[in-house]
């Protein structure tokens, strides 16, 4: 069971019950974030090889260009691992915000069907 | 020419520094990316369960990975901005006509010490994706200003923030850091050390001035140092509309206690001046009149050029009272915290390759005195020197200061009593002395009586005085526009 995220507005459904939810909202604004830092990311990788290959190709025959060479080809890789684990990461919670508006909106008219039910 | 100096000739230094600001921009670009990523991590603080216990710690491990990957980015540019100069240099000579083999060596010589220096530093950036994160950080011990601005550019910004907050004494006196980073360093150590001294001035005050000598010697203590710190407390708060932010450069309440406060963007102005007072201008009295005056000068600048300028108003020693004033070693001391303080400056400007500032150290009374130890004992630390109603600078000519007499101006006012007396050496003012003199006269609107009372004395920083404007001209590099004396 999960608690109440404490950002935005509650729904009506929701102060009924504020146990037993998380903040769907929140967690699809997450997930969109974590969405477009993923994408600066990825540019951020594409963007390392031409930079260090730049410094490469301004020294030729320099220890620097090798090095600059090597330096570039594992930052971009590990800058684009994190683009890929960031993706799983926006995807897993824009996954769960949409399953929480699914379970939210299903209750809600469970307690609407209790409530019309004759004591 | 052989293989290597020919490949060393094609060397393209400017291509170099363009791709080193290339990382910086990629640097700074996933340095939002990690503050973006704190801040969403910081919004679903309060998401609880088991869905929680699996996503955050996997997002707060994100967020520290571009962090590192940042601080990484950070040292693949330093190490290759910090090489362009010599690559220049290498290249250069290269394409010289060599006139000898042994001259031809010693360019292949240089240009593999240059090269070496930076493949070394390049390659041991991806080591730092595999290495565990130090649970804490810090400079290597006896680090100068140059290697702790090196050491805070490749900290990740996630540990930038740790620090600031575990250490923000020791790393607001750092010299070397960046403005920035010294000034939230000093104003979170300021409010600490304010909460602190207060608790312990309530704890010795319950319900009365204490009966043991003891505790009323602290009560002098601590209202010494309050003094300071709620000077500096005010004046920060006078200062918080002001764009671009005053900076607390200098906060250190021990003895007479040292501050500085810089107003403008020190870490990227054109024109650095640094304003140091004179007799009786100490931490606890001479923050407010120091500020006025480098804010005075700020805006006479900002007339002068449509270059930025930053001015520092440093009320960074103990200055003299009446009894200290007629000896030179309050000024001896003071101006090595003042060399210290302009090299930890420069360095933090262009340890790893960027533009230095043009400084101009401007030195009133004895803080003339001050400006003159200062360069005596570390040459080269400023472009310009200005002196402004001085008792003499420890010097008895100009050669003596490490600068040329173009490069040092004297201003003297006609009825200022102090710029005459020549107590620390010759009077920088007299022909002899071999520096410039600027017309230094005070504004309009001071009376006769004010003025023969010695009042010209302070008068040198007034709006719409022609002395401010020729200090301004000298900070803004127009020293050949000064109007000097006949």
């Amino acid at each position: 069971m999960e608690s109440r995220s404490p950002t935005g507005p509650m729904s009506p459904y929701r102060r009924r019950m504020p146990e037993l939810h998380v903040e769907p909202l929140a967690l699809a604004d997450a997930g969109r974030s974590l969405d477009a830092q993923r994408s600066v990311l990825a540019d951020v990788a594409v963007a390392l090889g031409p930079a260090l290959g730049g410094v490469a190709a301004s020294l030729p025959g320099s220890r620097t260009a090798g090095a600059a060479a090597g330096t570039g080809a594992a930052l971009a890789a590990a800058v684009r691992t994190a683009a890929a684990e960031l993706d799983e990461l926006a995807g897993a919670l824009g996954a769960a915000a949409r399953h929480y508006v699914v379970v939210e909106r299903s209750t809600a008219t469970g307690v609407e069907r209790a409530g019309r039910r004759p004591a | 020419m052989t293989t290597q100096l020919r490949q060393v000739a094609r060397w393209d230094a400017w291509a170099c520094a363009r791709h080193g600001r290339e990382l910086l921009v990629l640097a700074d670009q996933l340095e939002r990316a990690y503050q973006q990523l704190s801040g969403t991590e910081a919004r679903l603080g309060g998401w609880r369960g088991p869905a929680a216990d699996r996503a955050l710690p996997r997002l707060r491990l994100m967020t520290v990975r571009v962090s590192l990957l940042a601080g990484l980015l950070r040292q693949a540019a330093a190490a290759v901005r910090a090489g362009v100069q010599g690559v220049a240099d290498a290249a250069r000579l290269a394409t010289q006509p060599a006139q000898s083999a042994r001259e031809a060596a010693e360019v292949a010589a240089l240009a593999a010490a240059v090269d070496g220096r930076v493949a070394t530093r390049l390659s041991a950036v991806p080591a730092g994706l595999s290495v565990p994160l130090p649970a804490r950080s810090g400079p290597p011990p006896g680090s100068g200003p140059a290697e702790v601005t090196r050491w805070w550019t490749a900290l990740p910004p996630h540990l930038r923030r740790l620090e600031l907050q575990r250490q923000p004494a020791s790393l607001g006196a750092l010299g070397g850091l960046p403005a920035r980073a010294r000034d939230q360093a000093n104003r979170l150590q300021l409010s600490r050390v304010l909460r602190r001294l207060r608790a312990e001035r309530d704890l010795l005050l319950p319900g009365g001035w204490p009966w043991l000598p003891a505790q009323q010697a602290r009560i002098v203590v601590l209202d010494g140092m309050l003094a300071v710190a709620e000077g500096v407390e005010r004046m920060l708060a006078s200062l918080a509309d002001r764009r671009p932010c005053a900076r607390l450069l200098t906060l250190d309440l021990s003895g007479a206690g040292r501050v500085a406060i810089a107003l403008g963007d020190l870490d990227r102005a054109d024109h650095i001046a640094v304003v140091v007072p004179g007799m009786g201008a100490d931490a606890r009295h001479g923050v407010v009149g120091t500020v006025r005056r480098a804010d005075q000068l700020c805006h006479e600048a900002a007339r002068q050029s449509v270059e930025s300028t930053a001015a520092v108003a440093w009320i960074g020693y103990a200055a003299p009272g009446w009894r200290q004033v007629p000896f030179p070693a309050r000024a001896r001391v003071g101006g090595r915290l003042l060399a210290a303080d302009l090299d930890a400056l420069a360095a933090a400007r262009t340890a790893d390759g960027g533009e230095p500032a043009h400084v101009t150290v401007v030195g009133h009374s004895y803080g003339s005195t001050v400006a003159g130890a200062a360069v005596r004992f570390r040459p080269g630390l400023a472009d310009d020197l200005v002196l402004l109603g001085s008792p003499g600078v420890l010097a008895e000519d100009v050669s003596e200061l490490g600068l040329p007499g173009s490069h040092v101006y004297v201003g003297e006012a006609r009825l200022d009593p102090v710029a005459d007396l020549g107590a620390f050496g010759a009077d920088p003012g007299d022909r002899g002395f071999g520096a410039t003199r600027i017309r230094a006269d005070p504004g309009p609107g001071i009376s006769w009586p004010d003025r023969l009372a010695g009042g010209d004395h302070s008068r040198y920083f007034d709006d719409g005085s022609e002395s401010l404007r020729n200090v301004a001209r000298v900070v803004v590099g127009r020293g050949a526009d000064v109007t000097e004396e006949g």
